[in-house]
């Protein structure tokens, strides 16, 4: 082994401990770039015998399943906070107590209660109509407003299948870049886990590593997103009478594979929890619709004549909230409004019927009466939307777990970078002194050969 | 485990659940409620609603009962006016008789009762807003009028209910007719007209009927005035069992809505403590072992 071979290598050992430090300072300049994983420098001892060290490349630190285990989690937890987000939104439209559908309910039958108190009073009969109206408007407004909330929602799942195809084309790119054997893949590396991140948290997809480790994105049931370096974009085309969209790839519709991330909770919001709202609020306005007529028809006017309907009978249960109008001939002529059951004109039976009416069990197999069942869904509306809470705070708690548990892993920390800062700088700098110590034996040997 | 600089959002989201605390329990102390929105309490809002409900029918009683108790006070009037005419005809028809009576004094009679006569009729026919009081469930019909020269009663024997608290009713329009014939073979005012036939004629026994007459009118009339009396003592304790219900509905309603400003004070200054905490665990971070590298 001779005194220069001992020269390279030194100059080697210099330019590792170089690396290792342009490795740390690389890691301290990526603190905050989201999906950086921190990167380690790998050095090896060189193969031929005392010969130093070599340096083997660049390593990042990853653990494959914690990573997989953060994108299991991820949808879920974002379509808990999607599915409470929204349903904070529509509780907040159902109104407070004594406020809402149950003050106008209340207001409605107070005027029947008063109208049989006064049974001649043409004032009397003024405010049942004009109470019914307001209670006819309080149910479509209601209706409405639950409307609304689908229809929010559907514009979010629209936003959110844009971020989807963006996602899926980056992730396309990225695939190409791996197969084209771009050189820093660590770095391509870092990206995907974010895109794919980003996407867990959009739907819930099934990822297919490729060999060369680029991933393929799939739909729950198989439909591809991601192949290689091709991108299959969703589409939402609005149909049905309502205009709200279905998700589309090509040709099928692939609504029913998402059922998780943000876009999960957006459906089950807009196809399942308001509908469900909707029906219930239909049901109760059926229900008064329908048996404020039986008992108005029971009456007689003002004139003594039969009494004809007081809301516009309905078809059915099917958007009965919004399509809850008076007669018109009644609003018109309040004359027409029942308060006799006799036909004799200071009799109060129908009005007292009706007044009655606000304790009388007439939903749910006649158990439940019209302000039990608003005070129901309100109920099951706080309840829904107090449990989406609870189950994101959940939720959101095991992703923090999981993200701690891939950032310890996975994260740069100032103390080990600091660490390594020190072991690299003197390392170097015991390598400058081997460097020096080699060069002044040369020195020696040439001053002992140049002095003979 | 290894401790990395990401730590750092941990801290974030600590002050944002502190946050979030704070802002909760502030919005309570501010608008005095305990539930803002349903998911706040599902159950007490329902519990909420329920009793708003019960208020609102509570009310409705209270609303009724205060109308029915202007009628009741109008019907106690008119029989009063009717048992005081009634009194005064007695008078007049007994002072009437006798042999030493002149024709001039019979006239003078028989003009009174003819007076009293149709006072009686003006009370039978009363309205209250637009309506017979004493026509049964017939309330635009005047109970008692001369058809052909003949006194007709032209309500029916339906005296209306009003519930004015829970399971009690008051009357809010009378048979007449239970008032002026009752069990009688003739009303009132045929019985008057007799009677004041007999007083110009001097005829003794047809004032002695007529004066028998008016005496079971006034049995009659006095004890209507009782069933009145009844329905105002039923509708006075009825409003006092309402408003019991009502104080007992609000105690439970403020249960469940009213914040409690103790408990919600307590807990933003608690909400406080834990963000100020927050904030100054994230500013800890800042030390590491770079700062001793110098």
């Amino acid at each position: 082994m001779s005194l220069f071979t001992n020269l390279n290598m030194a100059a080697r050992a210099m330019d590792a401990q170089r690396f290792g430090l342009e490795v740390t300072g690389n890691n301290l300049a990526n603190l905050n770039t989201p999906g950086y994983a921190r990167r380690r420098a790998v050095l090896v001892e060189a193969p031929v015998a005392l010969t130093g060290v070599n340096i083997a490349g660049v390593r990042a630190v990853r653990d494959a399943l914690i990573d997989s285990r953060l994108r299991r989690e991820l949808p879920a937890e974002a379509r808990e906070a999607a599915v409470a987000e929204q349903l904070a939104a529509v509780e907040v439209s159902l109104g407070t107590a004594g406020a809402s559908l149950d003050a106008r309910l209340t207001a409605y039958f107070d005027a029947f209660a008063a109208l049989a108190a006064d049974p001649t009073s043409p004032n009397a009969r003024q405010s049942v109509v004009m109470q019914g109206q307001q209670l006819a408007t309080a149910f479509s407004d209601m209706s409405g407003r639950f409307d609304t909330a689908r229809r929010t929602a559907d514009a979010k799942i629209q936003g959110g299948l844009d971020d989807i195809n963006t996602l899926t084309a980056e992730l396309a790119d990225i695939n190409a870049a791996i197969a084209a054997g771009q050189i820093d893949n660590a770095a391509l590396q870092d990206r995907q886990a974010t895109v794919l991140d980003s996407l867990s948290a959009i739907a819930n997809v099934n990822l297919i590593r490729r060999g060369d480790g680029g991933v393929d994105v799939a739909l729950a049931n198989g439909e591809a997103l991601v192949l290689g370096p091709e991108s299959y974009t969703l589409a939402a085309i609005p149909t049905g009478p309502n205009g709200l969209s279905t998700i589309q790839l090509g040709d099928a519709d692939v609504t029913a594979s998402i059922t998780g991330g943000r876009l999960g909770g957006l459906l089950q919001v807009r196809d399942t929890i308001v509908p469900g709202y909707q029906t219930r609020l239909d049901e109760l306005a059926y229900a008064v619709v329908t048996e404020v007529n039986v008992r108005h028809q029971a009456g007689f006017t003002a004139n003594g004549a039969p009494a004809g309907v007081f809301f516009t009978p309905l078809g059915g249960v099917a958007d009965a909230a919004e399509l809850m109008a008076i007669d018109p001939a009644l609003a018109a002529d309040p004359s027409l409004v029942a308060a006799s059951g006799t036909g004799a004109p200071g009799d109060n039976g129908a009005a007292t019927a009706l007044a009655n009416l606000r304790t009388t069990g007439v939903l749910n197999g006649g158990t439940t009466s019209m302000l039990d069942a608003w005070g129901q869904l309100v109920y099951t509306v706080g309840a829904d939307s107090q449990m989406a809470m609870l189950q994101q705070g959940t939720r959101q708690s095991i992703v923090e777990q999981v993200t701690r548990l891939r950032d310890s892993v996975e994260g740069v920390s100032l103390d080990e970078e600091a660490a390594m800062l020190i072991k690299y700088q003197r390392a170097y700098e015991a390598n400058a002194q081997f460097f020096s110590v080699v060069d002044q034996t040369l020195q020696t040997l040439l001053n002992l050969v140049g002095g003979r | 485990m290894r401790i990395t600089f990401n730590r750092l959002n941990a801290n974030l989201s600590a002050i944002n659940t502190a946050a979030e605390q704070m802002a909760r329990a502030k919005q309570q102390v501010e608008t005095g409620r305990r539930i803002n929105v349903p998911s706040d309490d599902p159950a007490g809002t329902r519990r909420s609603i329920e009793a708003r409900a019960e208020l609102g029918r509570l009310d409705a009683y209270d609303r009724t009962a205060d109308s029915v108790n202007a009628r009741l006070t109008l019907m106690d009037t008119v029989l009063n006016d009717v048992v005081d005419q009634l009194t005064e005809g007695l008078t007049t028809a007994t002072s009437a008789r006798g042999t030493a009576v002149t024709q001039s004094t019979r006239d003078a009679a028989a003009a009174k009762l003819e007076g009293i006569r149709n006072a009686l009729v003006s009370d039978l026919n009363t309205t209250f807003r637009g309506t017979y009081l004493f026509s049964g469930s017939e309330a635009s019909t005047p109970a008692y009028t001369q058809v052909a020269g003949v006194w007709t009663y032209g309500g029916d024997t339906t005296a209306v209910m009003a519930e004015t608290a829970p399971g009690r009713n008051s009357a809010i329009t009378r048979d007449g007719s239970a008032l002026a014939q009752g069990t009688d073979a003739a009303n009132l005012f045929t019985e008057m007209d007799l009677l004041i036939t007999a007083v110009q004629t001097g005829d003794d026994a047809g004032m002695a009927a007529g004066i028998q007459a008016i005496e079971r009118a006034f049995a009659r009339a006095t004890g209507t005035q009782t069933r009145v009396g009844l329905d105002m003592q039923t509708l006075d304790e009825g409003q006092l069992q309402v408003q019991a219900d009502r104080i007992a509905t609000k105690a439970n309603l403020s249960k469940d809505e009213d914040a409690n400003m103790a408990q919600a004070i307590t807990d933003m200054t608690q909400a406080d403590t834990a963000y100020r905490a927050a904030l100054q665990a994230a500013s800890l971070q800042k030390v590491s072992l770079l700062d001793f590298l110098r």
